[in-house]
């Protein structure tokens, strides 16, 4: 029962466009630092945080939450719920992988905590991980998959092919996250746009055209900011929420410049800036 | 290049490296004699540096003709033109019969995915394409599986080498290639015929993302560079002709293909770093404050559909329009053309 609650406020925040997901997924980020960016963005009321699907970090991830939900008070946050859990990996890192060894560690994510599942397409032939992507489905039973996609290698065509192709073979239920696949991330509108164009264009080209995809949620990710729901609104484009990434991370480096994550007055300051950044 | 400096080649190079050139698109497939005459003519009167017409001599004529009677009228209205307008002809957009032809090599597949995608019914269960259908778009090659890779093209080349020295003789100086197709290997040998064409002429190659990845879109500006060095201009297009309505919506594809094109290509690659690029494809009123408010780069904007709405209420032959109806038409489109390239105070 506390699943199928889970699931449905899940939606619930997609639905109404009230969805902030913390991408964790950096390479070579000090771990004290990226726990710390969790748990401030936990007391903050993130809905999400994405990890690298992999068991240690999402333990690691597990404690940072409850640590989190646990202090809230002390920082005026009481109502805030326990964000949900999402692992990831890239479709070039899985593609060669033994299926026995995907599945073991996909069920051990799952069983210490982990509630989702997206998969960061790099390859061009996403049938190439059908396999796997078939193992997640019945790991994570009746729960949307979510794909991240980018123009990078694939046409405006084959993302529409590849969206059919991931609803007819894989799951119905799936959650779009448009890749702007900015290398750089100012806080600028620059930086943003990408996401929002490509968001705009799976609009345009698939789920305005076709009722079955109509309803399906877009996250904008990569090069987000705090200028990207202005832009997109400006842009008139739909979005059901937010992935920051690299933005959150550089955020964090500049305050830990100048301020201490041991000084309680400096954090609430810092959390209230995230409030307005994800609320 | 340098001997060419002072010439026409050289005024087109300056008004795209300080960003001010604007081009109104009469329409590739705009064969209407009458309508192509008024639209010069009133652009020209308006400031506009260039046309973009189809490749006939009939409306490249049309267009001189549209151009030569704004001069006139000028000095009546006491209005300065400074320079006679750029004539570009365009060929080769996808969907251009005169272009290009499917057909489906013995690698096919019989999958069949080809047949629904076609837009004018032109494959038929026997997988055999009617040549007087196809139209070229491309489509069902997007979605050829890659193992089988079944659809390759024919090219009426000869057709493109007879048509473009007389749209040259006529008064066209620049050719555009509408090259926004998968196929690297045909777009290029196209390419090579429109080069040859106006050896000393800039040439321009239209690129949208229906069937380009990022990735695949930098490769084939690199290709084409590789042929027309500093002659080449990339007119980036959102979604092609799907200007028609005024807001930033319309007009974002555009601006965000002028954009990837500046990150991963000019901004990266010294050699690239002058490339010019010109907003198309979407294009509207608000073209130029949405690529200034997100710091996109531009050397000029490229506007059909909506340039032609605004003026076509006034529209009727040239020497019947009132006074009174081409001052209003040419501050409409005068309008147009100042908002986009920042010259409202």
């Amino acid at each position: 029962m506390a699943k199928i609650d889970r699931l449905n406020s899940f939606k619930n925040k997609l639905s109404e466009k009230s969805f902030y997901k913390l991408d964790c997924y950096f390479d070579n980020y000090d771990i004290n630092k990226l726990t710390s960016l969790i748990y401030i963005y936990v007391i903050a009321g993130v809905s999400a945080i994405d990890l690298k699907l992999d068991l240690d970090s999402v333990i690691k991830a597990k404690e940072t939450i409850s640590k989190a939900l646990n202090n809230s008070n002390e920082f005026g946050n009481s109502k805030i719920n326990s964000p949900f859990l999402i692992v990831s990996c890239y479709s070039s890192n899985i593609v060669n992988m033994d299926i026995d060894e995907f599945s073991r560690i996909l069920i051990s994510c799952e069983s210490k905590g982990a509630e989702f599942f997206e998969l960061h397409n790099d390859l061009t032939d996403i049938n190439l991980i059908k396999d796997k992507l078939l193992i997640v489905k019945e790991v994570f039973t009746f729960k949307p998959i979510s794909i991240s996609i980018s123009r990078d290698k694939l046409s405006n065509s084959s993302i529409v092919e590849q969206i059919k192709y991931l609803r007819a073979n894989i799951q119905k239920d799936i959650i779009i996250e448009v890749d702007g696949s900015e290398e750089e991330n100012n806080n600028e509108y620059n930086a943003t746009l990408q996401s929002i164009s490509t968001a705009d264009i799976i609009q345009k080209q698939l789920l305005k055209k076709e009722i079955a995809f109509r309803k399906i949620p877009i996250l904008l990710s990569g090069g987000t900011n705090s200028l990207t729901v202005e832009l997109a609104e400006e842009c008139n484009v739909h979005f059901n929420g937010i992935t920051f990434s690299d933005y959150a991370r550089n955020d964090f480096e500049e305050f830990l410049k100048f301020h201490s994550v041991d000084n309680d007055f400096e954090i609430k300051n810092y959390i209230k800036k995230i409030k307005n950044l994800i609320l | 290049m340098n001997k060419l400096k002072g010439s026409r080649f050289g005024l087109y190079q300056d008004l795209l490296k300080s960003s001010l050139f604007f081009k109104l698109v009469c329409g590739a497939g705009n064969e209407d004699v009458k309508e192509v005459e008024y639209l010069c003519y009133v652009y020209t009167l308006a400031g506009c540096a260039g046309f973009d017409v189809s490749a006939s001599p009939e409306i490249v004529s049309a267009a001189k003709k549209g151009i030569s009677a704004a001069f006139t009228k000028a000095r009546e209205l006491n209005i300065s033109i400074p320079f006679e307008p750029i004539i570009t002809v365009s060929v080769g957009m996808p969907g251009d019969h005169h272009v290009r032809k499917a057909f489906i090599t013995e690698e096919c597949v019989s999958c069949n995915l080809c047949i629904p995608t076609c837009p004018t019914d032109a494959i038929p269960k026997n997988l055999k394409i009617i040549t007087e259908l196809c139209i070229g778009c491309g489509n069902c090659e997007a979605v050829c599986p890659p193992a089988a890779n079944a659809i390759k093209y024919t090219h009426n080349s000869k057709k493109l080498l007879s048509i473009l020295p007389k749209c040259v003789e006529a008064g066209a100086e620049s050719i555009e290639l509408h090259a926004g197709v998968p196929d690297d290997e045909s777009t290029l040998k196209e390419w090579e015929i429109v080069s040859n064409s106006v050896p000393n002429g800039m040439i321009s190659m239209c690129l949208d993302r229906k069937h380009l990845s990022n990735d695949s879109l930098i490769e084939r500006i690199k290709a084409a560079q590789n042929i027309a060095d500093e002659r080449l201009i990339i007119q980036a297009d959102g979604i092609p002709m799907s200007g028609g309505t005024d807001d930033f919506n319309t007009t974002l594809q555009a601006v965000s293909i002028a954009d990837l094109i500046n990150k991963k290509l000019k901004f990266k690659d010294k050699k690239f770093s002058n490339l010019p690029i010109l907003i198309s494809g979407g294009t509207n009123s608000n073209t130029g404050n949405l690529a200034r408010k997100c710091g996109v780069n531009f050397s000029g904007i490229t506007i059909g559909t909506h340039a032609r709405k605004i003026i076509s209420k006034y529209q009727t032959n040239i020497p019947e329009i009132t006074n009174n109806e081409l001052q209003l038409a040419v501050k409409k489109a005068r309008n147009l053309i100042h908002k986009n390239i920042n010259l409202l105070n």
